[in-house]
C-alpha cells in the first residue's frame, strides 16, 4: 500500500468514526476549536417533514477532501448515506417552506445540522438553521454560535418543477460558494475550499403550500 | 399628497421617455436573413427588446467565426403579416407574443424556427417537449393615462371586479368619476395571459363584456390608451427599458401611461429599478426563452449552440448587466439557465 492510500485509508477511518460518534449523537467531536455541545447537535424530537432535501458529495471530491483530511457530515436529524457510485450523501428532512421555487423567491427550512472536521487540525465549523435560500440560489446554514447565515453550496445545471403540488430542484452541480469557502478554510485551518468548486449534486422536493 | 407625488412621477416617467426616444435607434428584426444553422426565435413583445440587443452582442462577439458557427437572431412581434425566419425556412405568420411563439416553436422545425421568447411559465396546454429556460425576473402592474381619472392604487379585488366588469367607476374605487375603459394585450400575448391570472389569485380571470382586447402590449401609443379612463396591464421591466433605460422608440413607448401601484405597493423603486417587494407578490414572473427539450437535451452541435447563448454558462447568464440594462431584475447566477417543463 503506498503511502496516499494509507493517508486515505486512514483519514477514511477517522470519517467514519466521525460519522459514527457524531450520527450516532454519543458523544463530540474531541477537539474542536468550538466545541459542538450535544445541545447544539442533537434533536431527538421527530420533526415534521414536509419533504427532503439531498447534498451529494461526488466520489471526486471525496476523495480530494479525504486527502486534505476534511469530512463533512449531516447530523441528526439529517442522516448520511455512502454509494460506491455515486459517493456520499446527507440527506435533510424539509421543515417549512414560503414562497416558490419555480419563482425564484422565499425560503426553504431544512432540519438537522451539518458539521465540517478537519481530521488533521482537530477544527470543526457546525452549522445549524440549514435551508434554501430562495432568492439567492444558495444552501445556507449558521454557524454555532452566529445569528447570521453564511452561504455554504450553490446548485447550478438545475431543473424546478411544481407537480401536483410539489416542488422540486434537481441539479447536476453543486459549487462552493465564495463565502462558505472562506469560511470554512479559516475556521478549519485549511486552504481547501475554493469558491466555485463543484462538490457534486444536490435535489430538493417538497410540497408546495404546507 | 398622493396624487400629487404620482402625477410628479408620472411628468418625470414622460420627460424621460421623450428624451429616450429621441437619443435611441428603433428595433428591428435581422438585418440580414439568418442563415440556416442560425439561432432563430421569435415571440414574446417584453423581452423582444432585449434579445434583440443579446443578438447584436453575442454576432459581434463570434465576428470572426466562420458562416457555420451559428449566430442568434430575433424576430420583432410586429411588423410584417408573415416572416421567413431563416434559410430555407417556411413562411410563417409573425408570431405576435408568448403563447404565438411558443405555438410557433412546436408547428414547425429546426429548419424554421429554434426558440420562443417567453414571458409566461409553462402553462397548461404546453407539452413536455417545451423546455422553459429561465433568464430572468419580470412583473406586471396596471397603468393609466397620467393625469386621468384612475387614482394611483388598485388592490387585487379591485382590479378583477374591474375587468370583470363588476367595477364599471373610476370613483368607486379612489379615482374621478368616469366610467372605466379596460384594455387587454392581443391574444397570445403572454402578459395577459400572466395579468388575468394575477388578478384572479391564480384561476384565470374571464374578460368581461366591458374589456377591449387588441393594443399591442407593453406600448402607450395606440389611440385609444389615450384616453382618461384607461386602464391597461404594463410589463414593469419593458416600462423601465423605455423610460429609464433608454430603450424607447417611436413606435415601443408607454405613451402617456404611466405605472401604478397594486395592493400599496409600488411596481418601481426610487432606483427606477422593479421594486423587489413587488417582484415577490403575485404580480412577480420569470421570464424565459423556451427551446425544444429533444434539441436541449441530445448531444451535438444543436444543443451546444442553444446552451452557447441560453444555458447557466451562456452568453445570457454571463452578462447580467444587459438584463438590468433593459429593466429586468437578474436571477442569482446560479440559478440563471434553470429549466423547468409543464
Amino acid at each position: 500500500m503506498n503511502r496516499l492510500r494509507t493517508r486515505l485509508a486512514l483519514a477514511g477511518a477517522a470519517a467514519l468514526t466521525a460519522v459514527t460518534v457524531l450520527t450516532g449523537l454519543t458523544g463530540t467531536a474531541a477537539a474542536t476549536e468550538t466545541p459542538a455541545t450535544a445541545d447544539a447537535v442533537t434533536a431527538t424530537v421527530p420533526v415534521a417533514s414536509i419533504g427532503t432535501a439531498v447534498v451529494r458529495e461526488d466520489s471526486d471530491f471525496l476523495h480530494r477532501s479525504a486527502e486534505a483530511g476534511i469530512f463533512v457530515v449531516p447530523l441528526p436529524p439529517g442522516t448520511a448515506a455512502y454509494d460506491s457510485a455515486a459517493g456520499f450523501s446527507g440527506s435533510f428532512p424539509v421543515t417549512g417552506a414560503t414562497g416558490v421555487l419555480r419563482e425564484y423567491y422565499g425560503n426553504v427550512q431544512l432540519g438537522g445540522s451539518l458539521l465540517a472536521v478537519n481530521v488533521r487540525t482537530g477544527k470543526t465549523a457546525l452549522f445549524q438553521q440549514l435551508a434554501f435560500d430562495i432568492d439567492n440560489w444558495q444552501l445556507t446554514g449558521v454557524p454555532l454560535g452566529a445569528t447570521a447565515p453564511v452561504a455554504l453550496l450553490e446548485p447550478t445545471d438545475s431543473t424546478v418543477a411544481l407537480t401536483a403540488g410539489v416542488s422540486s430542484l434537481t441539479s447536476t452541480g453543486l459549487a462552493v460558494d465564495a463565502e462558505g469557502a472562506q469560511y470554512l478554510d479559516s475556521k478549519l485551518g485549511t486552504s481547501f475550499f475554493t469558491a466555485g468548486g463543484q462538490v457534486g449534486s444536490f435535489a430538493l422536493s417538497y410540497t408546495q403550500g404546507s | 399628497m398622493r396624487h400629487t407625488a404620482a402625477k410628479l412621477v408620472a411628468a418625470v416617467a414622460v420627460t424621460a421617455a421623450t428624451v429616450a426616444l429621441a437619443a435611441f435607434p428603433a428595433q428591428a428584426d435581422p438585418a440580414v436573413t439568418p442563415n440556416a444553422v442560425d439561432i432563430v426565435g421569435t415571440g414574446s413583445d417584453t423581452t423582444s427588446t432585449y434579445l434583440a440587443k443579446v443578438s447584436a452582442d453575442y454576432n459581434a462577439s463570434i465576428a470572426g467565426a466562420p458562416a457555420s458557427t451559428p449566430r442568434l437572431y430575433s424576430w420583432d412581434p410586429t411588423g410584417s403579416a408573415t416572416i421567413t425566419p431563416k434559410t430555407g425556412a417556411a413562411t410563417i405568420a409573425r408570431p405576435n407574443g408568448s403563447s404565438a411563439g411558443v405555438t410557433a416553436l412546436n408547428n414547425n422545425t429546426s429548419t424554421t424556427v429554434d426558440f420562443a421568447r417567453s414571458s409566461r411559465g409553462p402553462q397548461t396546454g404546453d407539452t413536455t417537449d417545451d423546455l422553459f429556460v429561465a433568464f430572468a425576473k419580470d412583473a406586471v402592474t396596471w397603468s393609466a393615462k397620467n393625469a386621468g381619472h384612475a387614482p394611483a392604487n388598485l388592490t387585487t379585488a379591485q382590479l378583477k371586479g374591474i375587468y370583470e366588469c363588476t367595477i364599471t367607476n373610476w370613483s368607486t374605487v379612489g379615482g374621478t368619476a368616469g366610467t372605466i375603459k379596460p384594455f387587454l394585450p392581443q391574444n397570445g400575448s403572454g402578459t395577459r395571459t400572466f395579468f388575468l391570472k394575477a388578478i384572479g389569485g391564480a384561476t384565470p380571470v374571464t374578460p368581461g363584456a366591458c374589456v377591449t382586447s387588441g393594443p399591442q402590449e407593453n406600448t402607450g401609443t395606440t389611440p385609444a390608451l389615450d384616453d382618461v379612463d384607461a386602464i391597461f396591464p404594463y410589463s414593469v421591466a419593458h416600462y423601465i427599458s423605455q423610460v429609464f433605460g433608454g430603450h424607447g422608440t417611436p413606435t415601443d413607448n408607454p405613451g402617456n401611461l404611466t405605472l401604478r401601484n397594486v395592493n400599496g405597493v409600488a411596481p418601481v423603486n426610487a432606483t427606477n429599478t422593479i421594486n423587489a417587494p413587488f417582484a415577490a407578490s403575485a404580480y412577480g414572473r420569470v421570464v424565459y426563452n423556451v427551446v425544444r427539450a429533444a434539441a436541449w437535451n441530445t448531444p451535438g452541435t444543436y444543443s451546444t449552440a442553444l446552451k452557447s447563448v441560453f444555458s447557466s454558462t451562456g452568453w445570457i447568464c454571463t452578462h447580467p448587466a444587459t438584463i438590468t440594462n433593459y429593466g429586468f431584475l437578474a436571477l442569482p447566477s446560479a440559478a440563471c439557465g434553470t429549466t423547468t417543463t409543464i
